[in-house]
């Protein structure tokens, strides 16, 4: 074809194009997907053509497309870019076609091998053309042709050549292998020497970003820390300046060690704040009534990971408004409350914090999860409906202008799962046709790193996760008892009231804030007693359980109160089980023990103490590969040995069970006097021992 | 010469690129202006190489390159596509097209590429 040809052609083509779209703006509801398709391919064909300006109207109006749809602004920029067409039709063939049909070749480059000489082994640095329109998915091609050449070391990996502020290079380990070959890899502009890609990680991925005021401060209270010490060696020990000076440390070392934490820990607050934010100013756009619950604010996670989530929420927030609620009617058949609710709540569980995110709409029905499937290029009766739920993981699939209920659900997830899984963690989704739609996500953080409080309630003592209370010390008695939180079976005569997120009361006897202790997460099938979160000891040595009212995994709307009373009420008089222990017969010395005795899970967890303190504790850290058998066999031996009193040497405390991480080098003879076990005899984690008349040790 | 199906829903961009590939001893048997009509043709025609429009009706290009390679995974299909699409550039990558080329583009370009993916192992 001549160049008139080819001109005549895109005239005829791109003039019914864009009538055809002309047509389509005119209707009351255009259908904004062919609209937009018809722009990108007038946009392909002016741009082969050489009409740089008509070019850029097309891409413009594609952008606007996909930002607002807007009849207004969309019909005077057609009218515009037909006026271009017909301005091109009158200035004639032959005034372009400059790109496709001249072919006049580019600036010749550089040999791309020729500056480096490839040594087998080294690591090299491998540059796209500069003029390479799409760095990225050069990159991803580069990737496969190397792997299947046989090259195993590649950096990034594929995923990370997938987001924007990945490198725009590719780091490979040379084999002699295919190295011959590299040249042959297309648009490549050089190779250059670089370093492992280990010595060169992401900064981001290391690095911290910390307030320098708070940096400061800590420096402060260092300082503050160094004095109080040297005050403290200079008076004289047992006295008032002793006691003052000791005490001032005591509570430096609290403060700095939270602002220590502060400084790589964040609160969920900001999170949960701009998804209620978005999710009210959306509701009021598109004037929907909604309800929102929110709890769980203070639990804190991994500040970088907050900082990767915060972008993300007004997405979270804006599809549940949009696709989470269902229409007025349909909710008014279903029996819904007319205002659609939406909850966001964080739950410690175990060692990890969970975020869940939830509405209680129509859920995802199945045709949309085929759509889904289909648009992935998978077929969906060969998949289950986890499976298919999977795919709202994974990208979009779908192109911008099809924000239907499925694609608008899984804009940006992939993002929330990119972020979620940098942190180690899951992100599941969960939704049944009519039931609502679900996003939990998982993210692991020790229990130790939260904010804590120890409460005395008659003979009891728990540590509660503090998702947001208030001690009211000697707080007046409420006038309505009906308000309060009831504890059941634990006496409530103290006198420390706390108030609960919900403004409800709890009574006890003193309530203090818990820093610096050890705590360990309970481990499954424990964890499933919801409220039940995990072990501490207490300066004295005692076991305490840790307690998270916050319920789990109850439905919208529900009170969060009554499903963590009706825990309580489960776990409580289990609990009560324990006391034959304390007064066992053979035990003597003030000896205490405390058995925490589930009873379908067998023996859980074993606790013994002696107020005797010339005793020393050692640890036992049981691995998870330890066989299950091996140590409850290795427990019960330790009961035994500390029931009966017998001296043991290290050789016998080793072959009481699996060999041990424990330190018992110097010990060598001694007696359990106590110990202290967590976890379970399903999935046991580590056992405390106080050993009593040790030579030496350490 | 390797045997080549265009796909593309301007006639003018599938005429431009028989021209090219036609006058560099390619055999073009096949042209298709859809995803679906693409894949149908595919399953016919059996060429070596697809060139392939992005944007379309009925099934874009991302979507027919995966059903083009579940049947035949040595097919080398190369994207043709104007900017603005990296993302679905990106996802074609992944899902096994074997190069791309961007509108507009030269005569050179788009014969060297399909040359090149021929004969890559």
């Amino acid at each position: 074809m001549s160049s008139r040809d080819y001109f005549s052609l895109f005239l005829s083509e791109g003039r019914t194009l864009w009538q055809e779209a002309a047509e389509q703006l005119a209707r009351t509801a255009p259908d904004a997907e062919l609209l937009m398709r018809i722009a990108h391919t007038l946009k392909g064909m002016a741009a082969t053509m050489g009409y740089a300006d008509l070019t850029e109207r097309l891409h413009a109006f594609e952008e606007q497309i996909g930002n607002a749809p807007d009849r207004a602004i969309l019909e005077p920029a057609w009218a515009d870019i037909g006026a271009s067409l017909d301005r091109a039709a009158s200035l004639g063939h032959d005034r372009e076609l400059r790109a496709a049909t001249a072919g006049e070749p580019d600036a010749v480059t550089a040999d791309p091998g020729a500056s480096t000489p490839l040594e087998p082994g080294q690591w090299v640095e491998l540059v796209p053309e500069p003029t390479d329109p799409m760095p990225r998915a050069r990159l991803l091609q580069w990737h496969r042709q190397l792997s299947s050449w046989g090259a195993r070391e590649i950096w990034p990996e594929p995923v990370r050549i997938r987001s924007e502020d990945s490198p725009r290079v590719l780091r490979v380990r040379l084999d002699a292998e295919w190295v011959e070959r590299l040249a042959r890899l297309p648009r490549l502009q050089a190779i250059r020497a670089a370093a492992p890609p280990a010595q060169q990680r992401d900064p981001a991925a290391t690095a911290l970003k910390v307030d320098l005021a708070a940096f400061d401060t800590l420096f402060t209270e260092l300082g503050e820390l160094h004095n109080q010490v040297r005050i403290l060696r200079a008076a004289q020990p047992g006295g008032a300046d002793w006691e003052r000076s000791l005490r001032n440390v005591q509570g430096l070392v609290a403060r700095t060690l939270h602002r220590a934490s502060s400084t790589r820990l964040s609160s969920l607050e900001p999170l949960i704040d701009v998804y209620a934010r978005a999710a009210r100013d959306a509701a009021e756009r598109m004037q929907r009534q909604i309800t929102l619950e929110r709890s769980g604010e203070r639990l804190r996670i991994a500040r970088e990971t907050v900082e990767r989530l915060l972008p993300l929420m007004p997405h979270l927030a804006r599809n549940a408004v949009a696709h989470g609620l269902g229409s007025a009617e349909a909710r008014q058949q279903q029996g819904k409350p007319k205002a659609g609710q939406l909850r966001i709540r964080a739950t410690q569980q175990g060692a990890a914090v969970r975020l869940h995110i939830e509405d209680d709409g129509p859920g995802v029905d199945e045709p949309h999860l085929d759509r889904l499937a289909q648009r992935h290029g998978l077929d969906p009766a060969r998949l289950s409906r986890e499976q298919k739920m999977a795919l709202l993981f994974a990208g979009n699939a779908s192109r911008r202008s099809e924000a239907d209920t499925v694609s608008g659900r899984g804009v940006g997830l992939d993002a929330v799962r990119e972020a979620i899984e940098a942190a180690g963690g899951e992100i599941r989704a969960h939704s049944e046709p009519g039931q609502g739609f679900r996003l939990e996500l998982e993210i692991p953080v020790p229990l130790s790193l939260q904010p804590m409080l120890e409460l005395q309630l008659g003979d009891a003592v728990i540590g509660l996760l503090e998702p947001g209370w208030t001690v009211l010390e000697k707080a007046p008695a409420p006038a309505d008892e009906a308000d309060h939180l009831h504890f059941p079976g634990l006496p409530r005569q103290g006198s420390v009231w706390l108030r609960d997120p919900a403004g409800r009361l709890l009574q006890a006897d003193a309530a203090h804030p818990l820093g610096n202790v050890y705590l360990h997460a309970v481990r499954t099938p424990l964890a499933d007693e919801a409220a039940v979160v995990g072990f501490y000891l207490d300066p004295r040595g005692f076991p305490r359980l840790v307690l998270n009212p916050l319920p789990l995994d109850q439905p919208v709307g529900a009170s969060a109160w009554t499903a963590a009373e009706r825990a309580l009420q489960t776990i409580l008089p289990r609990m009560a089980k324990l006391a034959p222990l304390r007064n066992f017969p053979d035990v003597s010395r003030g000896w205490q023990a405390w058995s925490l005795t589930w009873p379908d899970l067998g023996r859980v967890v074993l606790a013994v103490r002696t107020e005797d303190p010339d005793t020393l504790p050692l640890w036992f850290d049981f691995a998870p590969e330890d066989p299950v058998d091996a140590v409850q066999e290795k427990i019960n031996w330790i009961f035994t040995r500390a029931l009966e009193g017998t001296e043991i040497d290290h050789h016998t405390l080793i072959a009481g069970g699996p060999p041990q991480a424990c330190d018992l080098e110097n010990l060598e003879r001694g007696r359990i006097t106590a110990f202290c076990g967590f976890g379970n005899t399903r999935e046991p984690a580590a056992v405390l021992l106080w050993l009593e008349g040790i030579a030496a040790c350490g | 010469m390797a045997s080549v199906m265009i796909v593309d829903d301007a006639l003018f961009m599938r005429r431009m690129l028989r021209d090219i590939l036609e006058s560099a001893d390619f055999e073009v048997i096949g042209e298709a202006e859809n995803g679906e009509a693409a894949v149908e043709m595919f399953e016919r025609l059996r060429p070596t190489l697809v060139t392939m429009d992005v944007v379309m009706p009925h099934l874009n290009g991302v979507e027919a390159t995966r059903k083009i390679l579940e049947l035949e995974p040595q097919t080398r299909v190369v994207m043709v596509s104007a900017m603005g699409q990296e993302s679905m550039i990106l996802e074609a990558m992944e899902a096994g097209a074997s190069d791309y080329i961007v509108k507009p583009f030269r005569k050179e370009e788009v014969v060297e590429t399909l040359r090149r993916v021929a004969v890559q192992e």
